[in-house]
């Protein structure tokens, strides 16, 4: 290892430009004349499109254009495809619907898009968006996919029957049939593997710019692979030929798989772009995100496991329904065949083993490849039934791993795989060293002494990454990309440059590159070169015929193992030879067989046989579609025998307190030669925290049935990092597992075991929960078919008043007019065209008049527009009602407490707010401009409060009390409370105070209260519980759950408070400081 | 209003947000805007020296203030610590929620001083989000950058 070269901990070259603010990002780049366009989305899940009536919209101000389905279909552009044919047991192909770019007679999914308006501006877009006029015969919908293929269920493609797109299977049926009926003990396991939302935490983008003198394209979108893009806009869409489109992806801010494909969005931007002759441009909204970017897994799978008498697996056996959504995204099919299927071998070595896969439409956005992509379904399926089986048969779990673990290598799975190389006893010991498993006992009857879980859970996996470039993929029915190219140019001066095929989306391709150039074996030369030019890397941009797609291994590999070999040879060859170019070619189509440990399976020309099964009319030009075989190309082109593989053996083990939160995680991997480390290290646990960013199973049903704004609240669905802890992975490099000299990739390896370690880990102790969290929902709904309408709110008159008196006389004689305090909630729920007032009230005007703390004889007085930092910190709250500071510390995130206010936060009476819960615990009075109120008259309901319409709350007056606590079980995402309970002891008069739970916002428990009043100590709410009635429910949540929180938290508080008055006590009175969290 | 040292007027909507402005008009656009309802963090600035959400204020609701955004945390050529912390530790990956991280971790060491343990890191990060490295490196960052400023 070179002091600069892979492996070496050198600085990214790209961070200089991100951490100063000058990475470029689509949305960054706007061009001359430039329009906005806005896509109206279908509210239904499923629904025909009876009319369509722009007329009004077209003569909103700024409209440039409204465009529909049928503008699209009469200009012939094409439609979007799904790129790896996949064939069912019969043979016949797989069932691919027309998926039109914008909705043409019929929405299949909630979301897809309807019309399009472009717009001088994008608030024009979307405020002419609204008068369109959208007449939808709402037609019954199939969300489930375990329920897509039943005769009932409505049929979403006449060109599917049953909604089922192949029914494909692997493996030898009648060998296995055969194992399973000579078993000793069969395992038997239902798994749902839930729907997954990417969110890259960039919204997706596109802008497209027709330039009518040369009658060409360009587009710049957050794509990690613009040439696939390019190749499919242009050959199956058929927009226009490659040479006249050009597309850029610069800097990309994540995609996780979920911006490899090629989406409506750009298709009609480019399309509109041409229409209207400017400059089209698209952002995508987080709640647009939720409803447009392809989701990931969506599995549903009955798996059994067969085991000899000696605990020896002969045989496995899985049916599995892989929900594709409304429409075959890019690369769906591939995720539940062969990058599922192909892995169910898992470590062990099984003798037989077969799978059927039904994959389904249904009315749900589309799935497709997400971080593992099939892979880490596969592992859950394998683990939780070896994992199940132990537990049948009375073993260790580690025991049982061991004993099937693959010993002699090369090892040939019955399911297409040859493992070369492995050690995964060693992998697995080393892991129980680490976790130290052998301490387990100890620590578990530590946990229980104190009232907590603890469990143990194991998973090991296996991984294949570096699908390509290789003739496996193409012989398995790999059409569109998954082909690699790279350039290297010395240029005379000296320098070196090098363009690549291979898309960073946050990889650091610009430093790993850069390193394997100043590693090329003429040193002197190129170490020269690189300083010279600090290694000049550019990507992404389409600059030869050969290409490969985004699966290749470049998303791991041009870091960390196999796709930097991969890579490496075509740069290290082509820097000798300078460069070629590739020759034209025509389009090939040819058949021939493969041997090898691919077995017999048919190879196909990659692209040209799809492009003429299809008829899609697209035009090949320039020999841009080539078999691998035919290429010339500026390096060596590693022909891989099947996949590259790496294995690892992780293990787990976590410990589960009320909070569900893993005290330890460890890993052990083995990736053979590591790349980058400093790259490396980030990256796995970003993976790992992916579980927790979900919008699991309800809310897969509030997606696809039309609730407008579920979108919206799943994102409050991402948790934060105060919850999060981190999972050391140690390297496990075994000796002599490398062959050839070839790395090994890193892939996604964490996610598999993860997720189902974790899983096991909760099973193992005995230990369940339910959601957390909880965003209000509310009844306000945009007008017209816009599912949409973020970021440009309705426009309004802001007024500034000099004086509380003036502020009161402008909300009395304003039409519509709302105060504007901190806005931390008037300002995103305006965004979201939830609120829309004509006329603001600004009292950050006159915030000194109404801020400011003071102690007012045995009461804390607290002016109205006084920010939540100022009372989290305040010295004389802290000392005089730590609970209060303590409780402002809580309030959303440092940002949110920096603008928001109480008198905001009690004005708007959110029934998850947290003063509420202090005003009613503590028996404060709310001052206003007319008079006074005490808490217990002033809250009357979800976001109802005794103010008059033109009264201002002035301050609020806090009694102190000799013992307060308030403890809150938060949202992870919104930090508002799921539960938030206050509770007040003044003199005799104790109150508990309830936020989050109720249904009608905050309220108080006279039993617990009565309860404290005997004793104030937890103990005299133990056995107490309260209804569920009248809780909220949602999807983060059940009634019953945050009933039983309730009383849970109402311990703590109490607890908190007697530890509270202890200390002060104890310390004179000094005031705690602010702590956090459970 | 004064953006990174220099003085800016402009005339617009009254819907517009503050990061509207700072990236359509001044086309200051290392403020991004990662999600709709003011919890990403990607867009994190500084008015008068307290780290806000540059999506949850109006543009007008600046005026007269002092706001700083990732652009003006270099000086010059030479690297704010912080920066220069996400970058020695690897505290960033597709960089696109990195200004927002940034901003909030100066902010950070403002009120919280500059020898910041993992738990009050963590929990003063709960307003951003990064969805690609899971926040060890960016954890360390800031506790490395925060001693740097010292």
């Amino acid at each position: 290892m070179s002091a600069t070269g892979i492996g070496a901990a050198v600085r990214r070259k790209e961070d200089f430009r991100f951490v100063t603010g000058k990475g470029q990002y689509t949305d960054d780049i706007n061009r001359p004349g430039q329009t906005y366009i806005h896509f109206v989305r279908s509210p239904h899940a499923h629904a025909k499109i009876k009319s369509i009536d722009a007329s009004e919209a077209k003569t909103c101000p700024g409209v440039v254009a409204v465009l529909t389905g049928a503008d699209l279909a009469n200009d012939k552009i094409g439609n979007l495809i799904c790129g790896w044919a996949i064939s069912s047991k019969d043979g016949s192909p797989m069932k691919m619907s027309a998926h039109p770019a914008i909705a043409d007679g019929k929405a299949n999914h909630v979301g897809d898009a309807v019309a399009v308006v472009i717009a001088e501006t994008l608030a024009q877009a979307k405020d002419a968006g609204e008068k369109i006029n959208i007449d939808y015969e709402v037609l019954p919908a199939v969300s489930d996919p375990a329920k897509a293929q039943h005769q009932d269920a409505p049929l979403i493609h006449d060109v599917a029957p049953n909604n089922t797109i192949y029914n494909w299977h692997l493996g030898d049926q009648k060998t296995t049939e055969a194992a399973f009926k000579s078993a000793k003990h069969v395992t038997k396991l239902d798994i749902i593997n839930n729907r997954l939302v990417p969110n890259a935490i960039e919204p997706r983008a596109a802008l497209a710019d027709y330039d009518s003198g040369n009658d060409t394209l360009t587009l710049w979108n957050t794509s990690q692979n613009p040439h696939v893009a390019r190749l499919v806009i242009a050959a199956f869409v058929g927009m226009a030929p490659e040479h006249k489109l050009r597309v850029i992806a610069p800097d990309v801010g994540g995609g996780f798989g979920s911006k490899i494909f090629i989406y409506p969005e750009e298709v009609v931007c480019l399309w509109a772009s041409r229409k209207v002759n400017r400059p089209v441009k698209w952002n995508s909204d987080r709640s647009e995100a939720f409803l447009t970017d392809a989701h990931g897994r969506d599995h549903v799978t009955h798996a059994e496991m067969a085991f000899d008498a000696e605990g020896k697996i002969t045989a496995l056996r899985a049916k599995t329904i892989a929900n594709l959504g409304a429409y075959m995204s890019t690369f769906s099919s591939s995720v539940p065949t062969y990058l599922y299927a192909t892995l169910l071998s898992g470590q062990y070595g099984i003798a037989a083993i077969y799978c059927e896969v039904d994959a389904v439409y249904t009315n749900t956005v589309p799935v497709d490849a997400y971080r593992g992509a099939g892979r880490p379904e596969a592992t859950f399926v394998v683990e939780r039934l070896v994992e199940v089986g132990a537990r049948e048969l009375g073993m260790d779990p580690a025991d049982l791993r061991k004993k099937n673990f693959i010993k002699t290598f090369p090892h040939q799975t019955p399911v297409i795989m040859a493992y070369d190389a492995g050690d995964y006893g060693a992998s697995l010991k080393k892991a129980q060293e680490i976790a130290d498993v052998k301490g387990f006992a100890k620590r578990k009857r530590e946990s229980e002494r104190h009232g907590k879980l603890r469990g143990l859970g194991y998973s090991t996996y296996i991984e294949a990454c570096g699908i390509a470039p290789s003739q496996a993929v193409g012989s398995l029915g790999a059409g569109v990309g998954l082909w690699e190219s790279a350039e290297v140019r010395v240029n005379p001066t000296g320098s070196v440059e090098v363009l690549t095929g291979s898309h960073s989306h946050g990889q650091g391709h610009e430093t790993t590159f850069a390193q394997l150039v100043s590693e090329h074996p003429d040193r002197e030369h190129l170490d020269r070169a690189w300083r010279h030019r600090q290694g000049a890397v550019r990507h992404g941009h389409l600059r030869f015929a050969l290409r490969r797609g985004r699966h290749v291994g470049d998303r791991e590999g041009a870091r960390q193992g196999r796709g930097q070999g991969q890579e490496g040879c075509g740069l290290h060859a082509g820097s000798r030879r300078r460069r070629h170019r590739v020759p034209g070619r025509q389009v090939h189509r040819r058949r021939h067989r493969q041997g090898g440990g691919l077995g017999r399976c048919r190879a196909q020309c990659l692209c040209g046989a799809q492009v003429h099964r299809r008829r899609t009319g697209a035009r090949i030009e320039g020999g841009r579609v080539l078999r691998p075989d035919q290429l010339h190309v500026s390096g060596r082109l590693p022909h891989l025998r099947g996949r590259d593989r790496h294995r690892d053996r992780p293990h787990r083990r976590g410990r589960l307190d009320r909070g569900r939160r893993f005290r330890r995680d460890r890993q052990s991997d083995d990736r053979g030669r590591p790349g980058p480390r400093r790259h490396r290290a980030g990256r796995r646990p970003g993976a790992l925290r992916r579980h927790r960013v979900r919008p699991g199973r309800p809310a897969r049903d509030r997606l696809v049935h039309g609730l407008r704004h579920a979108a919206r609240r799943l994102f409050a669905v991402i948790p934060g990092r105060y919850h999060r802890n981190e999972m050391p992975v140690e390297p496990a490099r075994h000796q002599g597992l490398r062959r050839g000299g070839r790395d090994r990739g890193a892939g996604r390896r964490d996610q598999r075991h993860h997720r189902r370690a974790r899983h096991r880990t909760h099973c193992n102790a005995g230990h369940a929960r339910g959601g957390v969290g909880g965003v209000a929902e509310s009844s306000s709904q945009p007008q017209g078919g816009g599912v949409n309408q973020e970021k440009q709110m309705y426009n309004f008159t802001q007024h500034r008043p000099t004086g509380l008196r003036q502020a009161s006389n402008m909300l009395g004689k304003l039409e519509e007019a709302k105060i504007l305090a901190g806005g931390q909630t008037l300002i995103p729920t305006m965004k979201l065209r939830l609120a829309s007032p004509n006329n603001i009230v600004d009292l950050n005007a006159i915030a000194g008049e109404l801020s400011g703390i003071e102690l007012r004889g045995r009461s804390i007085v607290i002016g109205a527009m006084t920010r939540h930092v100022d009372v989290a910190d305040s010295p004389v709250v802290k000392e005089h009602l730590p609970a209060l500071a303590y409780l402002a510390g809580l309030v959303g995130d440092p940002a949110v407490r920096h603008r928001g206010t109480l008198g905001g936060s009690v004005a708007n009476n959110d029934p998850n707010a947290d003063y509420p819960a202090a005003c009613l615990g503590l028996g404060a009075t709310i001052i206003t401009t007319k008079g006074r109120h005490e808490a217990d008259s002033f809250f009357k309901g979800l976001f109802e409060t005794a103010l008059a319409p033109d009264e201002i709350i002035t301050k609020i007056s806090f009694p102190l009390a000799k013992k307060a606590g308030y403890e809150k079980f938060r949202n992870q995402a919104s930090r508002f409370a799921l539960v938030g309970v206050f509770v007040g002891k003044r003199g005799s008069d104790i109150r508990v105070a309830v936020t989050g739970a109720g249904s009608n916002g905050v309220f108080r428990v006279t039993s617990f209260e009565e309860a404290l009043k005997k004793r104030f100590a937890p103990k005299s709410l133990e056995g107490l519980t309260i209804p569920a009635d009248g809780m909220n429910a949602d999807i983060h949540g059940s009634a019953e759950y945050r009933a039983h929180l309730v009383g849970v938290m109402a311990r703590r508080a109490v607890a908190r408070a007697n530890e509270t008055s202890a200390r002060d006590d104890a310390e004179g009175g000094a005031a705690p400081g602010v702590e956090f969290g459970p | 209003m004064t953006v990174n040292g220099k003085p800016v007027t402009a005339d617009a909507d009254a819907r517009t947000l503050l990061v509207q402005y700072l990236r359509e008009g001044l086309r200051l656009t290392g403020t991004h805007v990662g999600c709709d309802t003011s919890q990403c963090g990607a867009c994190v600035v500084h008015v008068d020296g307290k780290a806000v959400k540059a999506c949850t204020m109006f543009a007008w609701q600046a005026a007269g203030t002092n706001v700083l955004t990732i652009e003006g945390l270099a000086n010059g050529a030479t690297l704010h610590p912080m920066q220069e912390a996400f970058r020695d530790n690897h505290g960033l990956q597709c960089g696109f929620c990195t200004p927002g991280m940034i901003m909030t971790a100066v902010d950070m060491v403002r009120r919280k001083g500059h020898d910041l343990d993992d738990k009050t890191i963590r929990h003063e990060l709960e307003g951003n989000i990064c969805r690609c490295t899971g926040y060890h490196n960016i954890v360390k960052s800031i506790a490395a950058g925060a001693k740097a400023m010292a």
